[in-house]
């Protein structure tokens, strides 16, 4: 689905973010990208998600690759979970913000409805399209940025550390929402638990590098961990 | 504070989830009344009081209409009124020529177009957050798009509402983390104005891209505007032929409810 080849990121300021980093995510794959603070896993998605250019390497979806040209096209097969909600809920009402994406891909308005409503429903959160998401908890904004874009229907899903800020209960109906989505995923998280929950691959990095990549025994060695951070 | 209701304005539009005849109404059609509204109450002269009282039937009319809470919209008003004081406080010191007197009371021309000032204000004012609170924005910059404003402007707009949002959302939680640890005195001291303000600034700008990141990543696109409109109904273009051609009367016949001028 995704491949990604010889990825580097340089940013402005000199900073090796990500060092050639090259791994692919197949279609039934769950991966969980663990590292310490300021190994590169933001760094990487928002590269994944076209909001910032690599230095070099290439990333492909579904055979099409980014460039330029084709950015909103690739845009719309990924969807990008931020770690902050209040970065994805930027309209006055969820509903709105649920249909911001569909909004924009032209869909009509009762074609947008039908969608803003089942996807809302998807992840138990009816009742909150009419309110405003200035007043929303934590976790209820968790959920509705992840409706934010599920909305748009993108093929592969990627989330900047879901459980922050997520108290037990709200973990828990985070796992059993990501675990109904079929969807491959790609979760940088620091929560070990979470991950071996909703994942079934992990790579670790560091340095803008994969150090570890393999199924979930990975997270059982104590030892393997401490050396990378964890 | 101060912060905290102007981030109250940003409240208005969840009442545009109404459903009542008003919230029906073609956006472009209510826009298109509001924008006459306010164009006819601007072109009086300074002194017209009277012609301007028969104009405050219009939004109280649609606020009614429209269930929407009279107080609500009055107290996001007065947050504008600080600013009509400053603007219409100059003309009583410098318009000082007596007009008429009232009771034996001397009243100045100043004074006189010093209320005029605060009326137009209200007027202008309160039609705006009345059709803010009976549309979805997406809606209004829908039918701005319709009504060829070049897309450039529609889109800075939408920009500035949103980005506005967002630094007082930064200036929130700034503002509570300063107050809580500086044993909570009010407000902020002079000395660490300066670096407040910097730091709200490339706070918001930081902000900002990210949100823009995420607009971005949703398909928003700058210029492409494939999004649908409403059609036109009857009662909407009868809304909109009435309050236009009553507001053209009002104007033309300088109808006024008169005291003085
Ligand atoms: N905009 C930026 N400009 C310059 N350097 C940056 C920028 N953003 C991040 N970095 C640097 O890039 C490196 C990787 O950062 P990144 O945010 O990807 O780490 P992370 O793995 O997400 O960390 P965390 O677990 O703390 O979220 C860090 O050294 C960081 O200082
Ligand atoms: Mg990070």
């Amino acid at each position: 689905m995704l491949n990604i080849h010889d990825l580097t990121l340089i940013y402005p300021d000199g900073t090796r973010a990500i060092d050639s980093l090259s791994f692919a995510l197949g279609k039934n794959e769950n991966i969980a990208l663990i590292g310490e603070n300021g190994a590169g896993k933001t760094s990487l998605l928002l590269a994944l998600a076209g909001v910032i250019e690599p230095t070099s390497g290439s990333i492909e979806i579904n055979g099409l690759s980014f460039t330029k040209k084709k950015l909103n096209e690739v845009r719309k097969q990924i969807g990008f979970v931020f770690q902050n909600p209040d970065d994805q809920l930027f309209m006055p009402l969820i509903y709105d913000d649920v249909a911001f994406g569909c909004r924009n891909l032209g869909m009509d308005e009762c074609e947008i409805e039908t969608i803003v409503d089942e996807t809302l429903a998807k992840l138990n959160i009816g009742h909150l399209a009419k309110r405003s998401s200035l007043k929303l908890s934590g976790g209820e904004k968790r959920m509705a940025s992840i409706a934010t874009v599920l909305a748009m229907s993108p093929s592969v899903l990627l989330f900047d550390e879901p459980t922050a800020y997520l108290d037990p209960k709200a973990k828990r109906a985070l796992v059993q929402a990501l675990n109904n989505l079929e969807h491959p995923k790609i979760i940088a998280t620091h929560d070990m638990p979470f991950a071996t929950q909703v994942c079934n691959r992990i790579i670790v990095i560091q340095n803008g590098k994969i150090m570890k990549d393999g199924d979930l025994s990975l997270l059982t060695s104590e030892e393997l961990l401490k050396k990378y951070g964890l | 504070m101060l912060i905290s209701k102007i981030h109250e304005l940003y409240g208005l539009e969840q009442l545009s989830s109404g459903d009542t005849c008003v919230h029906r109404l073609n956006p472009t059609a209510k826009l298109i009344t509001t924008i006459a509204f306010i164009l006819t109450v601007v072109s009086f002269n300074r002194y017209a009081i009277g012609s301007l009282i028969p104009f405050v039937f219009f939004p109280t009319i649609l606020m009614a209409l429209s269930d929407t809470p009279y107080l609500l919209l009055f107290k996001r008003f007065l947050i504008a009124l600080p600013f009509c004081i400053f603007a219409g406080i100059a003309n009583i010191v410098f318009d000082s020529g007596v007009a008429t007197s009232l009771y034996g009371i001397d009243i100045s021309y100043g004074t006189i177009s010093f209320i005029a000032i605060l009326l137009r204000a209200y007027l202008c004012v309160m039609s705006v957050m009345i059709l803010i609170s009976v549309t979805p924005l997406s809606e209004i910059t829908n039918s701005l798009r319709c009504l060829r404003m070049p897309n450039l402007f529609v889109v800075i707009f939408e920009m500035v509402y949103r980005y506005f949002a967002v630094i007082l959302d930064e200036a929130n939680s700034m503002y509570v983390a300063y107050s809580l640890r500086s044993c909570r005195r009010r407000g902020i001291k002079m000395n660490d104005m300066g670096s407040f303000i910097g730091q709200l600034l490339l706070r918001s700008f930081d902000r900002a891209e990210r949100v823009y990141s995420a607009m971005k990543c949703r398909g928003y696109a700058v210029g492409i505007s494939s999004r649908k409109t409403k059609n036109w109904r009857w009662p909407d273009i009868a809304f909109c032929v009435t309050c236009c051609l009553a507001f053209v009367t009002l104007r033309v016949f300088n109808i006024k409810i008169s005291f003085f001028y």
